[in-house]
């Protein structure tokens, strides 16, 4: 649901964690003497505590709203204005967990020193979220919200339990935290009380979530089904995206991808039939491509003879890359930087940080046209096909 | 417009400090004597509702007791003026902000509570302060910061917990020349154990010993036990020894 609707939700909750701000909490200490009550109450204010807490932080509030409305605007502003509902869910998520941190910070403030209580409530919401990290137990990881990090790609729904999961043990703790504030103000029976209920909500609402997010894995994005695409014939083309995909303010990825290939097929290379928003599309002769709408048309070619190239991996992941490991990714880095010359009429610059390869792709694309398709039509076949012979680099010049 | 408490028990665990204490404080100034760990205090407290007597009730004419519910606790709490006898500045506010949060907590407005602190800051000789952090207060100024606290939103039952405690003969001078219009329309409770402070214009005198009362009436009736022969100095002090059963 995430990029889906607001463009790049992952990196959005990526960017929610990284600008959390905790609240300073109200010194409300007790005074010297262990049968004074707080200082707020040997005021005996006659105004509702609740309003007492609101006026005391709510410019802490405020600034932390800002900063954190601010880090929403520049991460969802690329998809302003597309198609689809907005996630509500994401946001209810994203303010329970501020506002867990934020009673967490306060709850310190009023039993420490606001030198420690602020350095402390910051460690400790960042032991807790670094402590789900770090437990290889999955489900865990959902309850601090993490999971929901990196979460959401164009072509992957965010599954609901997600942001379900951190909204249930985010509130339950914060009414926990809140009550067990309450504790100083009451009989030692009511103490008792409110602490056995504050573990009671801590214990239900936490064994709700892991339970909600018990089937997630480590990532809560299951991939959206072909169907949903549209697609589209473009010459000999068809490219299927997802509707979101379609409105590009930069680039109009049909006409971009149509033209590239068009000019692959010119140059001889075997180019796909079809291109894919999805790898759930399995039908024969099809690409997927990584696309987002904030690619721009080189972008996209890039992304493109990417797609098209079949991926090596490090290491040996074929027999006969036993003598030379390197050989099989050389070869993809020459033909993709190579595609991306014959699509574009310009240099590849991803391409610029490897010399080889740059120049070696350069010379495939002056070489003649029967050389230049021969060789990266058998280095395409071959690197999706271990029992075939990989074309040689020094077969590029003709030798 | 009085303050009336009624059976009032309080305890600290097994310590009991109130025993069936009643009080009834009318218009006018009233010292609230006795030795240390009387009791003073804590009745202040109880009479403030900062703590819930174990048994009897306090109320205000006209106002009522400080519940049973949050309403009528915070009816009850904005017709009372509270000095708690240690005063802390809240951190990081100058003096007149001071008083105003003191002000909007007994449920002033803002603009009221603003309005009001200048008055109040005046009446205890801190304007000149009004823009200065309460950390820069001596203690003496910082008492002077608590009465003006509790004068900002003009209660009718003002309860002052050993208002001169840290302040020089001058500011005492001042601080009962505040007092004096106040109490001519309402209710003030001023403890001290300094019983000199008789002297002062004071309508009447309650006297309070291991958390009994021990005498409540006029000035008058408080000196009467001692001879008239004697300093005012003298006759204080043995009217205060007779009543207070010679504890100090």
């Amino acid at each position: 649901m995430g990029e889906r609707v607001l463009g790049r939700g992952g990196e959005l909750s990526n960017r929610v964690h990284g600008l959390r701000v905790r609240l300073r909490g109200v010194d409300i200490r007790p005074c010297g003497k262990p049968d004074r009550r707080s200082r707020l109450r040997e005021l005996a204010p006659a105004r509702p505590a609740l309003q007492i807490v609101w006026a005391s932080i709510w410019p802490a509030l405020a600034g932390a709203a800002i900063l954190q409305g601010m880090g929403l605007l520049m991460e969802s502003a690329g998809s302003w204005g597309s198609p689809g509902q907005f996630p509500w869910v994401l946001v209810l998520a994203w303010a329970a967990m501020v506002g867990f941190h934020t009673i967490l910070g306060y709850a310190l403030g009023t039993v420490l020193p606001v030198l420690a209580a602020a350095p402390l409530a910051v460690l400790v919401s960042y032991t807790w979220i670094g402590f789900t990290w770090s437990m290889p137990y999955m489900p865990l990881r959902y309850l601090s919200g993490l999971a929901i990090s990196g979460c959401c790609t164009v072509d992957a729904d965010l599954a609901p339990a997600a942001p379900l999961a951190v909204l249930v043990f985010s509130v339950g703790g914060a009414l926990a935290i809140g009550a067990l504030m309450t504790v100083r103000y009451r009989t030692v029976r009511r103490t008792i009380l409110v602490v056995c209920a504050a573990a009671l909500v801590v214990g239900v609402t936490t064994s709700s979530s892991l339970y909600i997010a018990k089937d997630l894995g480590p990532y809560p994005s299951p991939q959206r089904a072909a169907a949903e695409q549209k697609c589209t014939h473009a010459g000999t083309v068809e490219i299927c995206l997802f509707p979101e995909q379609r409105w590009a303010p930069s680039a109009d990825v049909v006409d971009v991808v149509s033209g590239a290939l068009k000019q692959l097929r010119a140059a001889g290379i075997d180019t796909p039939r079809r291109v894919s928003a999805t790898v759930l599309d399995t039908r024969p002769g099809t690409i997927d491509l990584v696309y987002r709408r904030d690619f721009d048309a080189d972008t996209i070619v890039h992304s493109l003879s990417t797609s098209i190239t079949p991926q090596a991996k490090d290491g040996v992941s074929c027999p006969r890359d036993e003598k030379d490991p390197t050989q099989s990714l050389f070869v993809m880095y020459v033909t993709q930087s190579a595609l991306y010359r014959l699509a574009t009429g310009k240099p590849d610059l991803e391409a610029r940080s490897n010399p080889q390869v740059d120049h070696a792709a350069a010379r495939l694309v002056t070489a003649t046209p029967a050389l230049r398709s021969r060789w990266i039509n058998s280095a395409l076949r071959a690197l999706g096909d271990c029992s075939l012979p990989l074309p040689k680099p020094s077969d590029i010049d003709g030798r | 417009m009085s303050i009336r408490a009624e059976q009032i028990d309080y305890s600290y665990g097994r310590r009991r400090v109130l025993h069936s204490l009643d009080l009834d404080v009318g218009v006018g100034a009233t010292l609230l004597l006795g030795p240390n760990g009387a009791g003073k205090s804590t009745l202040l407290e109880v009479l403030a509702s900062v703590r819930r007597a174990a048994r009897g009730s306090v109320t205000i004419a006209g106002v009522g007791a400080p519940g049973p519910d949050r309403a009528a606790l915070q009816r009850y709490r904005r017709a009372v003026a509270w000095l708690p006898q240690t005063v802390t500045p809240y951190p990081g506010v100058r003096v007149r902000e001071h008083v105003a949060l003191a002000g909007w907590l007994k449920g002033m407005s803002k603009a009221e509570a603003w309005e009001a602190s200048a008055r109040a800051l005046e009446q205890v000789a801190l304007s000149d302060k009004a823009t200065d952090p309460v950390k820069s207060l001596s203690g003496g100024q910082t008492r002077r910061l608590g009465i003006a606290g509790a004068l900002v939103h003009d209660a009718r039952v003002i309860l002052l917990d050993e208002p001169t405690a840290s302040l020089d003969p001058a500011q005492r001078r001042r601080f009962r020349s505040v007092i004096e219009p106040i109490a001519a329309e309402r209710t003030v409770l001023i403890s001290s154990h300094d019983t000199q402070e008789v002297a002062a214009s004071f309508d009447s005198v309650v006297v309070l010993a291991e958390g009994r009362m021990r005498f409540a009436g006029t000035v008058e009736a408080f000196l009467r036990v001692s001879p008239s022969s004697a300093s005012d100095t003298d006759r204080i002090e043995l009217a205060y020894v007779h009543w207070a059963g010679g504890v100090e």
